[in-house]
Order: C-alpha cells, then structure tokens, then sequence
C-alpha cells in the first residue's frame, strides 16, 4: 500500500538517511523512537506536507512523489489535535468533508459523532473541550474525509493515563472497523505493543529495524533497539574461540557465536533462572552470585545478582517470597546458551 | 516565616513610593488633555463643531486614514505572511525598513514621498497618465498616512501569523484545503483580531498624522493642519475645539481597540 524507497531528507543539521519501507493494506503500523529523530517529518512527507530531495514515495503503485497533500487522500492527526479555535465542533468536523464534497456527510458525520461519543458536543466551541475530547474531535474530523491512509502522530501522548488506556482501544477500533491503513508514531513502547501489527524503530533519522512485535522484543538488531525497548542485561565481550563470550573481569559465558574482536549481547531478564542451590540441567551457563538489588514491580520482582557482572532476573512474587531473598543473599544463575542474543 | 510589622511597613513604603511616581507621569498625560477641554468655552467648542470646514476636514481626515488602511489590508496581509511564514536571506533587513516610518521624521517621509510621487517625477508621472496626481489632494493625503502608519498594521498581523501554529494549515491541506483555501478558511479567520486591531491602529495612526500630509498636501486641510492653521493664523483658542474633537474621536477609536485585543482567539 505505502512503499517508500531510498528517501532522503535533510533540514539544517538533520536528515531522514535512505528510509526504505513497505506499509500493507489495512495495517497498523507503527513507528517508534526517542523525540527528535524525524518521525513526525517522516509523518509530513508521507502527507506530502513536505517535499523530499531524494527518493520515491508510492502508494499502491502510484508515484506519489509530486501529488499535493489535498490531493492525497491522507489522514493526518498531530500530537495537540490542531482543531480549529474559531469554529464549533460540528463545524471542524465537516470542515474537510465539505471541501472534499463526501456525499452524504450529514448521516456520516452523526453516525461518527456518535460512533466516538462526542454526540452532544456538536455546537460547543472547542475551547472548553477535554483531551480526550478534542483528541475524538481531531480523530472524526479526520475519518470524516474517508482517508485511506491514517498518520498518527503521536495521538495519545497529551493525555492523561487513564484516558489513554481508553483511546488506545478506541485507535484500534477504529482501526479494525474502517480498516485504514495507519501509520502510528510514538516514543512510547507500550503503544506500540498494544497497537502494532508491525513496528518500525527510527533513530537519528534512520531506520533500525522493522518487523512483528513480539519479533523485535525478542530479537532486537543491536544494543540501541534493546535499551530503548527497555531490555536489561545488556553487554559486551569478545570471542577469541567459538562459542564461548569473554567478558571483561574473566568471565566466561556460553553462546552460539563465531570468533570476533568484539561482541554486543543481551539476555533476556524472563530467561534466566534463579536459585537457592546450584541445578543440574542442560543449561550451559551457571554461575554462583549475590543478590544486590531487590525491586519490586507491579506483577513481577526485579532481582539484580552480582556474578561479576550485574544480571537481572525477573521472579514472580510467588517465588520471590518463597525463596525468602534479600540482599546478600547467595543464590544461582542458569541460562541457556540460546537465550543468549548476540547483536 | 514570620513577618513582623516591620516587613509590613517595607511593603506598604514600597507601594506608597511606586505609585506616587506612577502618579507624576499620569498628571503629565491627563491634566494637559483636561485643561485643553476647559481652555475653552462650550460657546467656541459648540460653534466650532458646527463649522463646516471643521467638520469637513474631520471627514476627510477619517475618510482618508480609513482608505489608506484598506490599501495595507490588501498589499500589507501578503507582506506579513510572507514575513511570518518564509524565510529568505535579508528578510531582518526587510523587517527594518518596514519599521522606518516610525523612526524618520515625518516631514522627512513627506518629502520622501514626494521625490518619487510629485509631479515630476517618475511615480508621479505614471500615475499622471492614469489620471491620478498625489500633490494638493485627497490621493497625496491618502498615501503620506499610509507611508507612516502602515507599519502598525503590519507588525501586528504578523505577529498574529506568528502565533498561529504552521500545522492548522498542514492539517487543513490534508483535509482537502488548497492552499488559497486554507489561508482564507483557517489562517485568515484565525488572524482576525489581529489584523483588525493592527487596522484601528494604523487608521487612529492616519488620522493624527501631521509632517508628512503637510508636505504631499496642505490643502485639503485634514483636521490636524487645520489645527496647525488656526493656531497659527487665530491663536490657541480658535485651535482647542478643532484639537478636542480629534482627541475624543482617536479615543474611542482606542478603546475599540481595547475591546477588540481582550477578545483574542489565538491567545486562549
């Protein structure tokens, strides 16, 4: 549906470096990374709101290129929403119906005022509107255009959590109903794993990876992927014989690995078990430690264990108690060769 | 913390001090103002609003400001959303010259003016062909008001563009908006207050401006070379009433103003 092939952009010091992807129809796909990495330049190019100096932009097959935004049938929804304060609600909602000449837009616009609940908000000035509420406006005022193509950037970030829980569903929903291809941006993980079909990580105006949730977590391409998904235990050695990591301080840990100068690694915290006494199983790697940090999560306990290297382990609370640990306490590591991820 | 009598004392010497000089400036504006008002008696000032060729050059002074401010609504909103919107290498040097006319002596803007408007010379001479002369009449009044005063509705509806956030126009164009209309439809309506109370300003500014219609055309008198006229023909009193009217009329001009500012859109 949306095919983006080599493009690049550059504003002053910034740049948009050979992006290349590929959005299916009807997909939600999102595109995550840290604030002031050109995700929502991204966002404007796709709308056509901003030219390119490089590359090409097609949807469904068509070089888009050098069609004008009005002309691109492009939904675009900005952070603060961007409803117009001299107009009444119902009036920013028909706005673009009206320009575009949707037929039918009356019945439209009271089936999705009522769709998004905002039924009774049709003549109140948008002043004293919620965010939850303009965040409906802004969406409606949108949908109401029949888009094909949704931008979203970053739609849930000024509002409060509990509203956000909600509108999160309500994305989704919307989603799933009019089946739009959406794009999604945000710094926020969290987002993204509820929402996402596929994910694009960005940083510093380049693409890091793109691929299905769950394969991101759990395979991220390098070290920066993997701290901002907020993964822990990451590290580096080398390999100077197959299959084993040197760190730094002699530790050795096993992995399927070639030899190379320098290796970055990251195990994840769900993987590795935690024990009172050493066990005897298939795991390749056991090491004696200490715990040296306890911290307690809402559904799980963070335990941090000194080996010679800080590991962090994830334990449910139920094991947690069992175990009665506390700091000092000496306990075991155990992992397996292959939830060891080299980057 | 505990505030003893003393720090009381502080504060309220403080307040005494400030509005005490806060005072001087005032009595400055106001009682100048006041004593023009009593200078006179109701007889002259009643007589004079009658006179014809008092009101006639309070007339035309309106009529003449309100002209050249519908002028800069045309050429200067252009102007002021290029300046807020593009940028362009010299565009502070452009700023600055716009802000000329506040600096220059009006006489000086007169007498620039009419190097290039007068008859002789080339502005002058092709609008002569088209009929259009700007010495001695209402078109050389029109353009020295607007030469001094435009600047006031320039600045002000840019920094009313300034304010309004670049994406209600990207968020309109995706909507289906040209660019026309999303300058007429969003931008524009958005602007509104601004633009206006730039527009009172520049037209209040108009109405007072002396130097520089003086120099491009004494006659027809507008109201402040009538003042200027009978001041220096019949002496003070015969120049108060004139000077009074034109006082209360560019107040309530400033107090529209006023209402207009509090009722901004942008800001809330």
């Amino acid at each position: 549906m949306i095919n983006i092939k080599n493009l690049n952009k550059k504003i002053g010091n910034f740049e948009l470096k050979n992006v290349n992807i590929c959005v299916q129809k009807s997909e939600y796909f999102v595109i995550l990374g840290p604030s002031g990495t050109g995700k929502t330049m991204l966002l404007e190019i796709i709308a056509g709101l901003r030219k390119i100096n490089t590359g090409e932009i097609y949807f469904s097959k068509k070089l888009m290129n050098e069609i004008e935004p009005e002309h691109r049938n492009v939904g675009m929804v900005y952070q603060d929403y961007m409803l117009f304060p001299h107009m009444t609600v119902k009036e920013n909602i028909s706005f673009g119906a009206k320009l575009k000449g949707i037929k039918n837009h009356g019945n439209k616009l009271n089936k999705l005022m009522k769709d998004l609940s905002i039924g009774d908000l049709a003549h109140r000035s948008i002043k004293n509107l919620s965010g939850g509420e303009r965040q409906r406006v802004a969406l409606a005022r949108t949908l109401m255009t029949e888009p094909e193509i949704l931008l979203l950037d970053e739609p849930l970030s000024a509002l409060d959590t509990h509203t956000k829980a909600k509108v999160q569903d309500q994305l989704r929903n919307i989603h799933d109903e009019y089946e739009m291809t959406t794009i999604h941006v945000t710094h926020d993980f969290n987002e993204a794993i509820h929402l996402a079909d596929r994910i694009a990580i960005i940083n510093e105006g380049e693409i890091i990876q793109v691929g299905k949730t769950d394969e991101i977590f759990q395979k991220p391409k390098n070290a920066f992927v993997a701290s901002f998904l907020g993964s822990k235990n990451l590290f580096n050695g080398k390999v100077n014989y197959e299959n084993i990591i040197q760190m730094n301080g002699g530790l050795k840990i096993s992995a399927l690995v070639k030899p190379k100068q320098a290796v970055n690694f990251m195990i994840s915290s769900e993987n590795i078990i935690l024990s009172l006494e050493a066990i005897q199983s298939s795991a390749k790697n056991s090491f004696k430690g200490r715990v040296i940090g306890i911290n307690k999560k809402v559904s799980i306990v963070e335990v941090t264990v000194d080996i010679g290297i800080n590991i962090i382990s994830h334990i449910t609370y139920s094991s947690f108690n069992t175990m009665a640990l506390e700091e000092n306490t000496e306990v075991f590591i155990t992992f397996k060769a292959t939830s060891v991820h080299i980057f | 913390m505990i505030i003893t009598k003393g720090d009381h004392m502080k504060n309220n010497t403080f307040k005494l001090l400030i509005l005490s000089i806060s005072i001087i400036l005032l009595l400055f504006l106001i009682v100048p103002i006041l004593k023009m008002f009593t200078h006179s008696t109701w007889d002259i000032f009643y007589q004079s609003a009658q006179e014809k060729e008092v009101i006639d050059s309070i007339f035309l002074t309106l009529k003449a400001s309100f002209v050249a401010t519908l002028i800069t609504i045309f050429l200067g909103i252009p102007l002021a959303y290029s300046l807020s919107r593009y940028k362009f290498p010299g565009k502070f040097i452009i700023e600055s010259i716009i802000n000329i006319p506040l600096i220059i002596p009006h006489t000086a803007a007169g007498i620039a003016l009419l190097t290039v408007f007068g008859d002789q010379f080339i502005g002058g001479r092709f609008f002569s062909y088209l009929g259009i002369s700007f010495t001695g009449n209402f078109a050389g009044i029109v353009i020295a008001m607007m030469f001094v005063s435009m600047p006031f509705l320039i600045n002000e509806s840019k920094e009313g563009f300034n304010k309004i956030d670049e994406r209600y126009e990207k968020v309109a164009r995706t909507l289906g908006a040209s660019p026309f209309q999303s300058f007429f439809k969003i931008v524009l309506p958005m602007n509104k207050n601004h633009i206006l109370s730039g527009a009172l300003m520049m037209w209040a500014r108009g109405i007072s401006e002396f130097g520089a219609v003086l120099v491009l055309a004494y006659h027809p008198m507008t109201a402040p070379v009538l003042i200027y006229e009978r001041f220096t023909s019949y002496g003070l009193k015969y120049s108060v009433p004139v000077a009074g009217i034109m006082i209360i009329i560019t107040t309530i001009v400033f107090t529209l103003l006023k209402v207009i500012q509090k009722k901004d859109v942008i800001d809330d």
